[in-house]
């Protein structure tokens, strides 16, 4: 029933584990999901294994930090796609002055490009609109707000190692 | 000079390293300003160096102080993510001792060595006193609201209404957090959208001064 709202990439991790048990099915997941509140989840698991009680009524705060995060996620990856439309539609226009420029001044175009600032610029502008797009694609796919303080923690000691 | 070393090894960082790092850089700008002199070559590089030099020195001085806001604002960030799951232990009826032991797994060894003291001190002292200088290491007053919660939960036994309160106060304060945030993050795609308003006004300066030479050969010409 679970494996219907799996993710492809997790049902392929799961199908490649069905040999193990339960426990260390859930303990070899603890790589895919890179985040404490997996390992909380694992602690709630296993409280649950030596004292029993309502497993629903245990992990209900959890259940609802993960969907607020989920849900956080989601949001996210929605506004990026948005924002990326747009940073595409600004560009677009930026760089139609420079087709316009080079269609409607055609009969003078050849000596703009010879006079000495112009190329040495135009690489500016493309080195300027590269830096641009890379700060901006790294914070699409930076998700590190997840566990931010987690990553830099880990940064710190990873390096000091 | 006593601030400078404070702040510095608040950091985590080595006082004499980062003194050393700034003094080797000046010497080879001065070194080049110098012969920049000597042999005389254009004032705008003798210009750029000097700037370079006190650029290079004010930035990083002055980095410090935004190294440690970046610290303070991860931990609160961790406060409220370590804090989390000590509300979860607290209603799956944990004591605060064990909850608060319990989350030490969980943190980050900064964090771990805050609520170690914390522990410690709960261990000697049964006041409000270990739970406020606790809050105290962060940046943000609310923790203190919170901690007080905590304490509350102590005083009273667990009762099911300071448990109540704890989560409420906790939960707004997370909320409020987790809202700030994710309004940053969105803000920070404007900003770099508003960036390609400078993509604009590049190619405008491009083209007004091709047009101005192309006109002032064309006068020439004639």
């Amino acid at each position: 029933m679970i494996e219907e709202s799996l993710s492809k990439e997790l049902k392929n991790e799961v199908d490649n584990i069905t040999h193990l048990n339960v426990d260390e099915k859930l303990e070899y997941l603890r790589s895919y999901f890179d985040s404490s509140l997996y390992d909380f989840f694992i602690k709630i698991i296993n409280q649950f294994q030596y004292n029993g009680g309502d497993i629903i009524g245990i992990s209900q705060l959890l259940i609802f930090d993960s969907r607020k995060i989920e849900t956080a996620l989601d949001n996210f990856l929605s506004v990026s796609k948005r924002k990326f439309v747009e940073f595409i539609v600004l560009w677009g226009i930026t760089m139609a002055i420079l087709i316009i420029l080079q269609v409607s001044l055609s009969m003078f175009y050849q000596t703009i490009i010879e006079m000495p600032f112009y190329a040495p610029s135009i690489f500016i502008f493309f080195i300027i609109f590269l830096f641009i797009l890379y700060v901006f694609l790294k914070h699409s796919y930076n998700l590190g707000f997840i566990n931010d303080w987690r990553e830099k923690e880990n940064e710190k000691s990873t390096k000091k190692n | 000079m006593k601030s400078l070393r404070r702040k510095i090894e608040s950091l985590n960082l080595n006082f004499t390293k980062e003194i050393v790092v700034v003094s080797v850089v000046d010497f080879i700008l001065l070194v080049l300003i110098v012969l920049s002199f000597i042999v005389n070559i254009t004032p705008i590089l003798s210009i750029s160096l000097i700037v370079s030099l006190i650029g290079f020195t004010f930035f990083y001085f002055n980095r410090y102080d935004s190294l440690i806001c970046k610290k303070e604002k991860r931990l609160d960030h961790e406060f409220i993510d370590i804090f989390s799951y000590l509300r979860i232990y607290l209603f799956n009826q944990e004591t605060v001792y064990g909850a608060l032991n319990n989350i030490l797994e969980f943190s980050s060894p900064s964090m771990r060595v805050r609520i170690e003291k914390l522990l410690e001190d709960i261990d000697e002292d049964k006041s409000i006193e270990p739970f406020i200088n606790f809050a105290r290491q962060f940046k943000n007053k609310v923790i203190e609201e919170v901690m007080i919660a905590l304490y509350e939960m102590v005083n009273s036994g667990n009762k099911d209404i300071y448990l109540n309160q704890f989560i409420k106060v906790f939960e707004d304060f997370k909320n409020r957090n987790e809202i700030e945030a994710e309004e940053k993050r969105y803000r920070f795609f404007d900003t770099i959208n508003m960036l390609s308003i400078i993509g604009s006004a590049f190619i405008m300066i491009i083209l007004s001064f091709s047009i101005i030479s192309l006109l002032g050969e064309v006068m020439n010409g004639f």
